[in-house]
């Protein structure tokens, strides 16, 4: 079931397009990466689906209300990019004020959240004074406080460590199972997007493909398979697909079905002394649709 | 909307540089008053009995109104830092209006306004009293309060005007200078009104500041002046009043002078109106 549709959403800074016409849906429940080089359009996006922009044309519909509805606020939460509690303030300061600017406010359910995300012990600690992590997750539970269906994450893996970062998409995805919580992540990290039910890639404004990991991996990727060999000659005589001689002992086949390649490595066992095979990545599939460049 | 009232007081008294700048003004035309203008005024009238007890309070009333100016720009503030961190987007997407969120700004402003004045007048009193044996009566305090309320509200409404258009906080210390240094002049705190030149006199008093000067100082210096010029001729009065700014072109008394600080209020919520009807305050929610 579609949560929030998207059609048409347009965004212009002066002369320049910050997004161009794009569409989607999310469906509840799901967890939605829109992938995407730094200035692709992706928080210029954020900022349109959770009402602090004003798109130049298009509809956004949560559950048929609209951004500028007050309604539509209290179904979304949003992590920004950087953080926008008060440092000067202590962590339970800064939740007890924003969950009063909320009608609605499950007690119990705010204390779970501080639970969750381990901030039980820093709540009388000012906010200047917490570590990246620390701060990151208390900015993910003042979005959780007031228990919206939707929540953005604008980058919110930036600068965290391998542990933080586990920390948080375990909560998350508790989040999930258990209260069908929908997420929806702008990200640079690649293995963040390969979690993710649905992936959006986005450049120069546009989507320039969308589809769950694994489509989109065989449509715009390709596995390699390598195999290193002393008879050398000979094994290029018997492969029939595309494939590039790295030196007089490695070759690199291009080979996409995972049958095609174990027949392959069967059929030159004689000839093989080790072999490698790699699934196309995420890696792969961004640079693909994105380009190399540096911008 | 009250719980925004607090967390801006809280940011407010919890960064000690804030309330110093508020009080910066202040702590300013102090130190020059002490140093080189109260000599200086004391010559100038020489023939009048007692004229320590005159100017004490004299400075004492240009200095709270000036001390308005600082301190309700400095607590308005937040409202740009606000918008500079986004940190009023995210208060935008709560469950409260934005004119509540505005409105919240508007109220820890003229607190903030209000308790600076009132703590500024305390501290001068005692001063004063210490050094000058000044006998100065605590029975104006309710007034001073009421009188610092009414500026403050007119200092906010004026500073909506623009800091409504400033997005980022270096525009703001730039504004916070030039406020803090016009508003001992424009209090007329440095320099009687009397010893400027006409066009000076007339653009000080196109502003509040004056006005609200002239309210605090003619109700602080009251008894004084009954006492000073008991066996003085009137028109030294009036001439001292003229000169020292407790008379204005067109406020000679309190009654004129309230209804023409009510006229600017009036005017400055009104071009508030005209900023939010052009929706001037929801465009610069910005992400």
């Amino acid at each position: 079931m579609s949560l929030l549709v998207a059609k048409n959403l347009t965004k212009k800074f002066k002369n320049k397009v910050a997004v161009n016409h794009i569409d989607f849906q999310i469906n509840a429940g799901e967890l939605i990466a829109f992938l995407g080089p730094n200035g692709a359009g992706k928080s210029t996006t954020i900022g349109m689906l959770v009402g602090i922009l004003k798109p130049d044309d298009g509809k956004i519909s949560l559950h048929g209300l609209s951004p500028n509805q007050k309604n539509y606020h209290h179904q979304i939460g949003i992590v920004f990019q950087n953080s926008v509690l008060d440092d000067n303030l202590s962590v339970q300061d800064n939740l007890n004020i924003r969950a009063h600017l909320y009608q609605k406010i499950d007690s119990s359910f705010v204390k779970k959240i501080i639970k969750l995300f381990g901030i039980d012990l820093i709540l009388n600690q000012k906010y200047k004074t917490l570590s990246g992590g620390q701060k990151r997750r208390v900015d993910i539970a003042r979005a959780l406080l007031h228990q919206p269906k939707l929540l953005f994450l604008d980058e919110p893996s930036s600068g965290l460590d391998i542990q933080t970062r586990n920390k948080i998409w375990e909560t998350l995805n508790r989040l999930r199972k258990e209260y069908g919580l929908t997420i929806l992540l702008t990200t640079h990290y690649l293995e963040e997007a390969e979690n993710a039910d649905y992936v959006y890639i986005i450049d120069r404004g546009e989507i320039k493909a969308s589809g769950d990991v694994q489509k989109l991996k065989l449509k715009y990727t390709t596995s390699l398979l390598t195999l290193w060999s002393d008879q050398m000659d000979q094994l290029k005589h018997q492969i029939h697909y595309k494939y590039q001689a790295i030196d007089q002992h490695q070759i690199k086949v291009n080979i996409d079905d995972d049958s095609d390649a174990i027949n392959l490595i069967a059929s030159l066992k004689p000839l093989i002394k080790h072999f490698e095979y790699q699934h196309g990545t995420m890696n792969d599939l961004f640079v693909k649709l994105t380009g190399k460049g540096i911008r | 909307m009250f719980i925004l009232v607090k967390r801006n007081l809280k940011l407010f008294f919890s960064n000690r540089t804030s309330v110093f700048f508020s009080m910066l003004s202040s702590l300013i035309s102090f130190i020059l008053y002490l140093i080189f203008l109260k000599s200086q005024m004391l010559q100038m009238w020489t023939q009048i009995p007692s004229a320590t007890r005159l100017l004490d309070p004299w400075l004492i009333g240009g200095t709270i109104s000036a001390t308005a100016v600082s301190a309700v720009a400095i607590a308005l503030g937040q409202m740009v830092k606000d918008k500079e961190n986004h940190t009023i987007a995210d208060i935008y997407l709560t469950d409260t209006s934005s004119f509540s969120i505005q409105v919240s700004y508007l109220i820890s402003a003229m607190v903030i306004g209000t308790l600076m004045q009132t703590f500024v007048y305390i501290v001068m009193t005692l001063v004063f009293k210490i050094f000058d044996q000044v006998n100065l009566n605590w029975q104006y305090l309710p007034l001073v309060i009421l009188i610092s309320l009414l500026s403050s509200l007119i200092w906010t409404a004026f500073d909506m005007i623009f800091f409504n258009l400033i997005k980022n906080v270096s525009s703001l210390s730039g504004i916070n200078s030039i406020i803090g240094t016009l508003a001992g002049f424009f209090a007329l705190v440095y320099m009687p009104l009397g010893v400027l030149p006409r066009l000076g006199r007339d653009i000080i008093q196109f502003t509040p500041t004056p006005y609200v000067s002239s309210l605090y100082r003619g109700m602080l210096m009251n008894h004084q002046i009954n006492q000073s010029f008991k066996n003085v001729p009137t028109h030294l009065l009036t001439s001292f009043k003229n000169n020292m700014g407790l008379n204005l072109n067109y406020a000679s008394d309190w009654q004129h002078t309230l209804i023409i600080l009510s006229v600017f209020l009036i005017g400055f919520i009104l071009l508030n109106v005209i900023g939010f009807k052009l929706n001037l305050k929801l465009s610069s929610v910005n992400y």
